[in-house]
């Protein structure tokens, strides 16, 4: 291992299941299954522990009766997102014990850069040891850990032996050890992307690694170069700890308790999701520009749409219109609607405003405060819109 | 239908008319020009139905007739003719003849009984404006003007014709800025008065298709549409039903600060103030600064990753010193608009509207809305 290899990627194996295990030890070596309520049909498995996937086959995504049938004795736990905040956050506070180099990249993985604390807590590989023991014995959680010279090395590293893993990936080990892996293994390879590169001959990571870079770049851009750069073990990104501190976008999306056909019940969630969108935005003290709307039918056909805004704002009525038109330029009438999702993006500080001739934005701008201080001080539903009291309503008016 | 022309003064009237041809459209008529012989003259149409603009000029007809003819393809080839006389003669089967030189091109046509038929230019309300004026008011009010499919209201230009006062105004905003150019009306038809809202497109292609000289357009507002005629040319559009905000309360009836300064030197500094903080996705983007001191008008901008800028310009100030921030592209699309040497900026408080005038003009203001800086 070369002295080049300082990045580590630790990984919470099994996450959510893991958190319920740590908390309750009767459900340690039993097949855990964290999973939305079948009732309100958010009946998607989010987690399952390790015993439930090897044992039963189950996987992430499966609907609670696929689940059901192939683990009846599994044991059914509703998510509790407190819960995995407050335990990811004991997390990252051990990894901060080690380095302030730590990027967290999802709720249950994060990079470190050990450089320069080989004299304080020994080799990299001894840090990523006493790393995997801390969290184990004071969180109760085993991680996998990948270490590398690379980010990227050090997830594609991660990924190779799991639950409980340590593996190191360094620059030699790539064309033995990461080649013959299948393209989709490849961190930042998505199925469209699969699909792509299969029709031009590649199928495992070695394929991509050999092919001509130029012909990558012809066909995908800018792109194609960094797939190349990806698959030779190449990646000059650094870890950086403030990349979650500049929010991109601020979205929410949710599964409706039945299928919705009219625009006008869509349209009461898209309001309701504009307003919790809006909020957090302002929470943020972010302004924003371009508006998404995503939508699933029953049979899970997935559209997203987006329109920029001629301004920023953070005010839930111009998020509403945005999407409200979306919806009716892009979905067919009458078109079964499943899942419905609203997201702010090109986010700015909100630092200044720009006045306007007829007062609108700073009259809505003062409803808008005093709403937020509501809000703050007895509770999300404590004021909404009185179309949540119709019976699209899905967000607020509901216990 | 047969006619003979000169190949320049048809490309001349295709091209008057191909802006109005519907581009996405389920309605093949709509992508075609109709020709019309009649009289030793042609008249080309187009429409996307909601702007259309029609063009009549003189032509040798051997054979009165109309033809429908896809638009984008009619056009290609005739600006690709040689410069002598063609023939246009419609043949039996749905096709035209263009004959030039010992040569011919046959095209296809489309079905004239689909193309839409065309509003009469009716309404109660018709004045004439010199062309010069006109365009002189597109020019300067479409700045203010929105372009937020999401309010289109914003997105128009409102004409109120005031015959007791002989006076004809165009009215634009995004809701930001506010433009206001009067105009004096010729030969008025009504004493009443009357408004309409139309669409900047249109505004914005009447003033492309007017000639840069002397004369008159006739203009003829109707219940939804609104005319405008020179010559050949008429150019038509459907108006904007929405409702233009009461604009008149926003303007300020008082002002604690005047500053003159030569429009030039300010269009430079803002200019270049701008040019620092142009990055759309920066919290500041556009916001520049502006300190009116006893002798003199500070101008600063800064962005955090590039740099700050700083200029003191000489200025007639009379009044009180300020300080306001606001968008400096606002600003200089104003004063890009401006033709005397001097401006006139008035100020009243930090957030309330910037007055911007030309020195020695009264038929044009612009008021800017500040930026509030949290």
């Amino acid at each position: 291992m070369s002295s080049s290899c300082t990045i580590l990627l630790c990984d919470a194996n099994s996450f959510f299941a893991s958190v319920h295990q740590a908390l309750d030890p009767s459900l340690r070596g039993r097949p855990v299954i964290v999973a939305g309520r079948e009732s309100t049909r958010h009946g998607i498995v989010l987690a399952a522990s390790y015993e439930a996937k090897r044992g039963y086959g189950i996987k992430t995504g499966m609907t609670v009766r696929e689940a059901k049938s192939l683990c009846p004795d599994g044991v059914f736990i509703p998510p509790r997102h407190d819960l995995y905040i407050e335990f990811s956050t004991r997390i990252l506070r051990i990894m901060r014990d080690f380095t302030p180099l730590v990027e967290p990249f999802s709720i249950d993985e994060a990079w470190l850069d050990v450089r320069g604390c080989e004299n304080l807590f020994g080799s990299p590989l001894t840090i990523a040891q006493r790393l995997k023991d801390r969290i184990k014995t004071e969180v109760g959680i085993t991680t996998s850990i990948g270490l590398g010279p690379t980010k990227l090395l050090a997830k594609m590293a991660a990924e190779m032996q799991k639950p409980d893993g340590l593996t190191v990936l360094d620059y030699p080990d790539v064309p033995k050890k990461m080649w013959p892996l299948p393209v989709k293994e490849l961190f930042g390879v998505g199925p469209r992307m699969e699909a792509h590169l299969a029709k031009l001959g590649i199928h495992t990571i070695g394929n991509l690694a050999r092919f001509p870079v130029e012909a990558l770049v012809r066909r995908f851009g800018v792109v194609g170069r960094t797939l190349h750069q990806c698959a030779n073990g190449i990646d000059y990104s650094p870890v950086d700890p403030h990349s979650l501190d500049r929010a991109k976008s601020v979205g929410h999306q949710i599964t409706l308790p039945r299928d919705y056909y009219s625009y006008e019940d869509i349209e009461v969630v898209l309001l309701e999701l504009s307003e919790l969108v809006a909020r957090r935005a302002r929470m943020g003290n972010y302004q924003g520009r371009t508006v998404s709307i995503s939508l699933k039918d029953a049979e899970f056909n997935w559209l997203g749409r987006s329109y920029t805004l001629p301004h920023y704002t953070d005010t839930a009525a111009d998020i509403y219109v945005a999407a409200r038109r979306l919806l009716r330029r892009h979905w067919p009438p009458g078109r079964p609607v499943r899942l419905v999702g609203v997201s702010l993006a090109g986010l700015v500080p909100s630092a200044a405003r720009q006045e306007d001739l007829f007062g609108r934005v700073e009259k809505q701008a003062r409803l808008d405060r005093v709403c937020d201080r509501l809000k703050n001080r007895y509770g999300e539903r404590a004021v909404f819109r009185a179309a949540s009291l119709t019976g699209a309503g899905v967000l607020f008016a509901r216990g | 239908m047969h006619i003979l022309c000169p190949q320049a003064h048809l490309v001349n009237a295709v091209q008057k008319v191909y802006r109005a041809v519907a581009t996405t459209t389920t309605y093949p008529a709509i992508t075609g020009i109709l020709l019309q012989a009649h009289e030793n003259t042609l008249t080309l149409k187009a429409t996307d139905l909601d702007l259309g603009i029609i063009y009549t000029f003189p032509v040798e007809v051997i054979e009165e007739g109309e033809l429908l003819l896809p638009a984008r393809i009619f056009t290609e080839m005739v600006r690709r003719l040689p410069p002598t006389s063609l023939s246009l003669k419609s043949l039996e089967d749905n096709t035209v003849e263009i004959a030039y030189q010992q040569s011919k091109v046959q095209l296809n046509s489309i079905d004239v009984s689909q193309f839409p038929l065309l509003p009469p230019v009716e309404g109660n309300f018709s004045f004439s404006v010199a062309i010069t004026a006109l365009k002189d008011a597109i020019r300067k009010v479409t700045i203010a003007a929105g372009n937020d499919d999401l309010r289109s209201v914003f997105n128009g230009v409102l004409w109120e014709l005031e015959p007791g006062e002989n006076r004809f105004n165009l009215v634009a905003t995004d809701t930001h800025r506010l433009a206001v150019y009067h105009g004096q009306p010729g030969d008025s038809s009504s004493n009443e008065t009357a408004t309409a809202l139309v669409p900047c497109r249109a505004m914005n292609e009447l003033a492309r298709l007017l000639p840069g000289e002397d004369g008159l357009v006739k203009i003829t507002i109707g219940e939804s549409q609104i005319y405008a005629q020179h010559e050949g040319l008429t150019v038509y559009t459907r108006l904007f039903n929405g409702k233009f905000p009461h604009y008149q309360q926003v303007i300020p009836t008082e002002h604690i600060c005047t500053i003159e300064i030569a429009t030039r030197d300010l269009l430079d500094t803002v200019e270049r103030a701008t040019l620092l903080a142009r990055d759309e996705n920066k919290a500041r983007a556009h916001i520049i600064i502006l300190q009116v001191g006893e002798k003199s008008l500070k101008i600063t901008s800064e962005a955090a990753e590039i740099g700050h800028l700083e200029e003191e310009l000489t200025a007639e100030i009379a009044g009180q010193p300020l300080e306001l921030a606001l968008n400096g592209r606002y600003l200089l699309e104003t004063l890009r608009v401006i033709d005397t040497e001097n401006v006139i900026l008035e100020l009243l408080a930090p957030l309330k509207p910037v007055v911007v005038r030309p020195a020695g003009q009264e038929n044009y203001f612009c008021l800017i809305l500040p930026v509030r800086i949290g």
